[in-house]
């Protein structure tokens, strides 16, 4: 039987080892950008698995930069003050481009932060040689790291207005690692984002279900 | 004997106070958000009705409650799962994507009010660790096997 110390005990354990003490410090703007390439780093498996190639590219240096600079702040695509890294693909002829933290402008003039976007490479480029945000985007999802407070139905409504501003030919995806079941509900309806409120490395199922349907979009999208 | 919800308070106190110690200030605050914030339901049919004797008018509404002790602690472990076992597994996710020289940069060109909010760090500040990862593993599974057997919580 379970006694009080041994639950003492278990939180000492627990808060006494290393790396915990240092995963704590972690500020939680640094939490969401971790999860935000994570989730990139799911899309890029894949892509791989639709039979689909990418590389990466650092804006000033070209292919397999190194060290591969993600952005710690939303900023436009276009921006050479750091080695911004992102994804340059081909997927049965078709060529794009994944960033994170890139801002787009919508059909109503105004500007969206996007934390993985996937965008046609010539339009890509046109907006970087352009020096302007871009506006076609194909594919977004919205990524939110909970830890203290569980995502509201609130940014589902924000994600469905940010939706409506584009022209979304492959989809749009609400990934999470948590989310109220009002959340869920609003977005259970057809023509909503389709919502990933669980996705986890601990939880195989949930990361697989979200690398089938990212996959799944970019078939038909490419016509493989 | 069940654990009181004393004893579960006290056990919040004492994760609080400890966490203070080891200069984590901002995930007890944190916590005490999510404790301050209370559980959501939402009454979904008759069956909420009749149980919790409420008014048809109010089906499909979301009521908030504060939060027990014992579901605030389980909120707590929840909460620090994400941070202590989902943020560091990201890491290996993201170096065997993108190799092990992965940073975060703030653009120069923003406003010093976006660079205050998001400073730059490497993926090594996730601190994977396969030993400490495994042993965190167990702890948790330690707690949540204490807290949902109902345990006899008797100070040893």
């Amino acid at each position: 039987m379970a006694t009080y110390d041994d639950l003492k005990n278990s939180i000492d354990a627990l808060l006494g080892l290393a790396t915990t003490g240092r995963q704590l410090q972690l500020n939680a703007s640094a939490r969401e950008k971790a999860f935000e390439v994570y989730v990139l780093a799911l899309i890029a498996e894949a892509i791989n698995r639709a039979s689909g190639r990418y590389s990466i590219i650092g804006i000033r240096t070209g292919p397999n930069p190194n060290p591969v600079v993600f952005r710690a702040a939303p900023g436009a695509i276009y921006s050479i003050s750091q080695d911004f890294a992102y994804l340059d693909c081909t997927l049965n002829g078709k060529q794009f481009e994944i960033h994170v933290d890139v801002e787009f402008e919508g059909s109503s003039g105004a500007t969206h932060e996007m934390d993985v976007s996937l965008i046609d490479k010539g339009r890509a480029d046109r907006a970087r040689n352009g020096q302007r945000n871009p506006r076609n985007l194909l594919f977004v999802a919205e990524c939110k790291f909970y830890s203290s407070s569980i995502p509201s139905i609130g940014v589902a409504r924000a994600l469905v207005g940010l939706a409506s501003d584009f022209h979304l030919e492959i989809g749009v995806a609400f990934v999470s690692n948590d989310a109220t079941i009002n959340l869920k509900n609003f977005l259970s309806k057809k023509n909503r984002p389709e919502p990933f409120p669980d996705l986890s490395p601990l939880d195989k199922e949930a990361e697989e279900r979200f690398k089938n349907r990212i996959e799944s979009w970019l078939r038909r999208w490419a016509s493989v | 004997m069940a654990i009181s919800e004393q004893e579960y308070g006290n056990i919040i106190r004492y994760l609080l106070d400890t966490l203070e110690q080891r200069q984590a200030s901002n995930i007890a605050e944190e916590i005490n958000e999510l404790i301050r914030r209370g559980t959501t339901s939402t009454i979904a049919d008759s069956r909420d009705l009749v149980r919790k004797n409420i008014k048809q008018s109010e089906v499909g509404k979301t009521q908030t409650r504060p939060l027990s002790s014992k579901e605030a602690f389980e909120k707590i472990l929840e909460y620090l799962k994400k941070l202590i076992l989902d943020i560091p597994a990201y890491e290996q996710q993201i170096k065997k994507t993108f190799g092990s020289n992965v940073v975060w940069e703030y653009d120069q060109g923003e406003s010093n009010e976006l660079r205050r909010l998001s400073e730059g760090f490497s993926v090594n500040a996730l601190s994977y660790d396969k030993d400490d990862f495994d042993k965190a593993n167990l702890e948790f599974d330690n707690l949540i096997n204490y807290i949902s057997d109902n345990g006899d919580l008797r100070r040893s």
